[in-house]
């Protein structure tokens, strides 16, 4: 199938732009922590989505396809990026190499971080599930009106189960000794 | 702020391990939909640092993706408008000779029809038959003995006189 030039040109300054965007949201939601390079991520977005525009010129791209091919392509990534080997050391650096993985691994790798957590991991299971799953969500970033869509009720039953939730979690920490999560 | 502490935390030690979502239903919530199993998918976003944060980026994704959907549908819509154009002389002409075609038909249908009304009003066979004799006054000059009788030919009528140059007296 062939595109006539103006028609290919316009096209291709449309999914150029699209792909920067991709690119800049990536960075911004720091999808790069997951082992993705944005940049190839940007690319493979503009092929996909080009590739099918080739194959189908009269199909409606619809917000939600244009969402798939673009989640698919960086699921695609991050799945590949896990199946990666990982690259072996230098040899003979030793305790050198051991610390430098060590720091790679983040504090949720060290045993005061992982301890944190268990505790902190062990204070929220004891919330009831609904008051649980709205703390959870607002830890992960998600504000009262998405952890409302998320669990099926309004924006201010999900404020009260939230409430409710953090004030418990606030209160164990507060006995465990880890207040100062809170301060 | 404390929040940040504890959210930290808690992403940071939900950050591995988590499952790849499925890219489907992940749209779909983004979208606002409610999966048939969604109480095991909001659990899995809630405890996946990964799902929660592919969420995001998909939510995130929507106007950006709704403006290239509309700017793709409108550069086709324009070379389809394009295309109409330079097809439209093309049809104007088909359109004259339609028109013209038109009329031919709607004479021929009004001849028939004035036909069909001259074939109502024309008298029947039978009728023509039985009138023709009182009203036709061509073959009723050839009634021989109506007319030998009423009216003889003067030529040969018994009172003709001779030619009187070629008279004795």
């Amino acid at each position: 199938m062939v595109l006539d030039p103006v028609l290919q040109n316009r096209l291709q300054q449309l999914l150029a732009d699209y792909g920067a965007k991709v690119r800049a949201l990536i960075e911004g939601h720091g999808l790069g922590q997951y082992g993705i390079d944005p940049a190839d991520i940007e690319q493979e977005v503009r092929i996909r989505l080009w590739k099918a525009l080739e194959r189908d010129r009269s199909a409606a791209f619809h917000t939600s396809y244009i969402q798939r091919v673009v989640l698919s392509t960086v699921i695609d990534a991050i799945r590949a990026a896990r199946s990666r080997p990982v690259e072996p050391l230098p040899e003979g650096e030793g305790e050198g190499s051991e610390a430098m993985l060590a720091t790679a691994a983040g504090p949720e790798r060290t045993a005061g971080g992982t301890q944190d957590f268990d505790r902190v991991a062990a204070c929220l299971a004891e919330l009831p599930q609904r008051r649980r799953e709205a703390v959870a969500l607002y830890l992960q970033g998600f504000s009262l009106r998405e952890i409302g869509e998320l669990g099926g009720t309004s924006e201010e039953a999900a404020r009260k189960l939230l409430d409710r939730g953090l004030q418990t979690l606030r209160a164990r920490l507060a006995l465990m000794g880890l207040g100062e999560l809170y301060e | 702020m404390n929040k940040p502490t504890l959210a930290n935390l808690y992403r940071l030690a939900t950050r591995q391990g988590s499952t790849l979502p499925d890219v489907d239903t992940l749209v779909a919530v983004a979208h606002g939909e409610r999966p048939a199993d969604a109480e095991r998918i909001v659990a899995e976003i809630a405890q996946s640092a990964l799902q929660s944060d592919l969420l995001h980026f998909t939510r995130a994704l929507e106007p950006a993706s709704d403006v290239l959907g509309a700017e793709i549908a409108a550069t086709f819509g324009t070379r389809r408008a394009h295309a109409r154009g330079y097809a439209a002389p093309a049809r104007v002409a088909a359109g004259r000779w339609h028109n013209v075609r038109r009329v031919g038909f709607g004479l021929a249908a009004a001849l028939i029809a004035a036909v069909a009304m001259w074939s109502q009003h024309k008298p029947a066979p039978a009728l023509l038959a039985n009138a023709a004799p009182a009203s036709d006054r061509i073959f009723a000059a050839f009634d021989g003995h109506t007319a030998a009788k009423q009216q003889t030919d003067e030529i040969f009528n018994g009172a003709f006189r001779g030619d009187v140059i070629f008279r004795a007296d």
